[in-house]
């Protein structure tokens, strides 16, 4: 399964630099297309569409979601174990560690960078102990 | 079951094309560096130069990486070893092996040679060739940040570029340091290979794998070893037991003690140069250190760096450790053969043998010598050649540090005599892990099974180098299996009674741990504390149980013995030094009796006595065809 992009597609571009996967290519006043192979199905490139050119793979369009309206990253400290995984996957570096709090600490957990979130929900699929709830946050 | 995809490079024609695993190779290889060794097997000539272009270079992963169970970043590397011609592995925590099997891809086996420099890149399944002449000549640091900043990357340096003999190669800040992986890479003008995906790695039991994971992360997190000494000390934090038991190299290998050491320890790093701890990704355990350079916050030592290039080389500063580790990583030198063959030209100097520009009185020309040796510039031409070929040359091969041509690890197997049958026998030479790192189970983890004893050694020395192997191609860190011990062990006093007590069954229980290694099928159980079978069973839909994870881990064993056979490498043994001359003149009983565990250890295998398995050993294991004719045997058991 994957989404889809229409032809009344704009070549803007907001899709392919919004996709967490590096999943979408096209040159710009093209139409872009989606590898599905690539795909990860979170509807990301259709937040972003200005145009409502993405349907998602049940063929229904969807809709354009305002940044901070899209569910984000909430890790919870106690569960979190600083393995980084949610960081890692990533591209968008919406995830980092905590600072220290003194020299030599070794307690970490793992902080949002919300300016930098799209809202793809990859990080709570890669923590492997569910620290991670995707909530709006206000 | 779903198959490994392996893509074939060929990096002469520029074709890339699948390399079929058949489920036959699924099962009974599993991946890492087991499943590599026989390839490595099967797809080369026997005698071929490691760095010809007709040597492979196998990055592979295991089932259990990237899946979220603890520390599941690793990654390996097999290809013909540089310094022994044996079998050279090499495994790494770097984020590379995630984001490969997060673009769907297994393993890589890399043949031929670049015209000119290149890079590789890997995504979505496929992967493709692209130059790197704009990094040719960087540091690991700069060429990493060269790249593509989404994606995984592992570079070599200068040193892999210029053939240093031992070059790394980095992915992030960890290193895959040992077998000259690097230079290999180096010979093929390979630079880097870069991948990208975000896919879940496959798993056949999701739900199952989940809850494992949260059980085992939890044992994990609150084991005294794994979920406190590790985090708060590093590796470091072995210090200061090895100069309790003696096992931290001085001097070469030479002397017992360095007094100037006392504060050299993972507490004194803590408190005096610990910014905070790290972690390789996928890992709770976080057990890399991070310290300052004037203003920039650098990677801090591992044991085998601090001990090899401390007070191996009467050092004990850890400023000098941290800046000449910096130096060895951007530059692409594995730290442990480094630290041995410039103590040991040391040695040479003081015994008037050869002038290789170092002594132990001048510590201050270190990093210039370190430049030299990856540009190859000067004496650092031949530094970059290794101990054991220096020792050919000049003599002192006695006093080399080294095990079949590649350096030891910090530790004197004279004060872990287990671990000396271990460096013995090791497939890919002086290596303290493949060697089964029985140091664990005689001074450094909770127990102290006597270390001077050959006692039921050569029994337990195999178990753990094939509980090690098994691990390994599972795609985990070696550490969790740290956490086997519950806290009750740990928490014991040193000097306690239980804790003699159990220490003195374990050096009895030779006998039973034999059994087992003869017929692991009988243990056709799964244990909670050992969770490695069952995670391997719910990520690949296979039937593990431990016995089955054991023999695994036999099979492997014997693969890269027979690879090292069909190279021939012959005899398992230690310089001179380690068998016959006292670690401690006053203890007469520090050495390693090597011949009293040898044989032992080769009947346990089911190897003859000059070390060759036996038939009835391989067709048990289900290779019996590579006993004979490795070569052309492929696909055929």
């Amino acid at each position: 399964m994957a989404h889809k992009i229409l032809a009344s597609c704009i070549g803007c571009g907001a899709c392919a630099r919004s996709c967490p996967a590096l999943a979408i290519k096209g040159r710009k006043n093209n139409v872009h297309l989606i590898d599905p192979d690539k795909c990860v199905d979170c509807s990301v490139c259709g937040f972003s569409c200005p145009a409502g050119s993405v349907l998602d793979p049940q063929g229904r369009p969807v809709e354009r979601l305002a940044t901070s309206l899209r569910e984000t990253p909430l890790a919870n400290k106690d569960l979190c174990t600083a393995c980084s995984l949610c960081i890692d996957i990533c591209r968008f570096g919406a995830l980092r560690l905590s600072s220290p709090r003194r020299q030599g600490d070794t307690v970490a957990w793992v902080e949002l960078v919300r300016e930098h979130c799209v809202g793809c929900g990859l990080c709570q699929q890669s923590c492997p102990v569910g620290a991670i709830e995707m909530e709006v946050q206000s | 079951m779903r198959l490994p995809l392996y893509l074939d490079i060929d990096l002469s024609s520029g074709s890339v094309r699948p390399y079929p695993i058949s489920r036959e190779y699924a099962r009974k290889y599993v991946g890492g560096k087991i499943l590599a060794a026989r390839i490595l097997l099967d797809e080369t000539r026997p005698g071929i130069e490691p760095l010809a272009p007709d040597n492979l270079l196998i990055v592979n992963t295991g089932p259990l990486t990237a899946t979220g169970v603890p520390a599941c970043g690793r990654f390996n590397i097999t290809t013909k070893n540089v310094l022994t011609q044996g079998i050279g592995t090499s495994n790494c925590g770097g984020n590379f092996g995630i984001k490969l099997r997060r673009a769907g891809v297994d393993g890589l086996i890399i043949r031929g040679r670049a015209q000119q420099p290149v890079y590789i890149e890997v995504a979505g399944g496929k992967a493709s060739i692209h130059d790197a002449s704009h990094l040719w000549g960087l540091d690991t640091e700069t060429a990493q940040a060269k790249l593509p900043g989404e994606y995984g990357k592992i570079v070599i340096g200068p040193a892999g570029e210029n053939l240093v003999s031992y070059a790394c190669v980095l992915s992030q800040e960890r290193v895959a340091g040992r077998c000259g992986a690097g230079a290999v890479m180096g010979s093929k003008n390979l630079k880097a290979i870069i991948a990208f995906g975000v896919a879940a790695a496959p798993v056949a039991n999701r739900d199952g794998l989940t809850k494992l994971t949260k059980k085992w992360t939890a044992t994990v997190r609150a084991n005294a070893m794994t979920g406190v000494a590790l985090p708060k000390l590093g590796t470091v934090g072995f210090l200061a037991k090895g100069y309790k038991s003696g096992f931290v190299p001085v001097k070469n290998f030479s002397q017992p003690k360095f007094e100037e050491a006392k504060e050299f320890t993972g507490e004194g790093y803590a408190r005096d140069f610990l910014t905070r701890n790290t972690g390789c990704v996928g890992c709770p355990i976080r057990c890399g250190r991070k310290q300052m350079e004037g203003q920039k916050e650098i990677k801090g030592p591992e044991y085998e760096t601090a001990g090899l290039l401390g007070p191996n080389l009467l050092n004990a500063s850890f400023k000098l450790v941290g800046s000449w580790n910096r130096l060895a990583d951007l530059l692409g030198l594995d730290t442990i053969s480094l630290g041995g063959t410039l103590s040991f030209a040391m040695e040479l100097k003081e015994r008037g043998l050869a002038d290789l520009g170092v002594d132990f009185a001048h510590l201050d020309s270190i990093s210039q010598v370190i430049e030299d040796i990856a540009f190859r510039r000067g004496p650092g031409d031949e530094l970059a050649k290794g101990s054991a070929w220096l020792g050919e040359k000049y003599g002192g091969l006695d006093f080399a540090p080294q095990v079949k041509g590649m350096e030891m690890a910090a530790y004197d197997p004279r004060r872990s005599v287990g671990l000396g049958l271990g460096y013995a026998t090791a497939n890919r030479g002086g290596c303290h892990l493949n060697g089964g790192y029985m140091i664990f189970l005689e001074a450094i983890g909770p127990l102290s099974i006597n270390p001077q004893s050959p006692k039921s050694k050569a029994a337990l020395t195999m178990m753990m180098q094939d509980l090690m192997e098994a691990i390994s191609a599972s795609g985990v860190c070696l550490f969790t299996s740290m956490a086997i011990f519950p806290n009750a062990l740990y928490n014991m006093a040193s000097g306690s009674r239980m804790r003699r007590w159990i220490s003195q069954v374990m050096g009895r229980s030779g006998g039973m741990v034999q059994l087992l290694n003869r017929r692991p099928r009988l243990a056709g159980i799964n244990l909670s504390i050992i969770p490695y079978p069952k995670a391997l069973a719910l990520a690949t839909g296979q039937r593990f149980n431990l016995g089955g994870f054991l023999e695994l881990g036999e099979r492997g064993y014997n693969l890269e013995r027979l690879y090292n056979l069909r190279e021939g490498l012959k005899g398992d043994e230690l310089p001179k030094r380690m068998t016959t001359e006292p670690q401690d003149p006053q203890r007469p009983e520090t050495i390693v009796p090597l011949e009293a565990m040898l044989g032992s250890y080769y009947r346990c295998r089911g190897w003859n006595e000059a070390g060759v398995p036996r038939a009835k050993k391989l067709r048990q294991l289900g290779i019996a065809t590579l006993g004979t004719d490795p070569s052309v045997a492929k696909n055929k058991e």
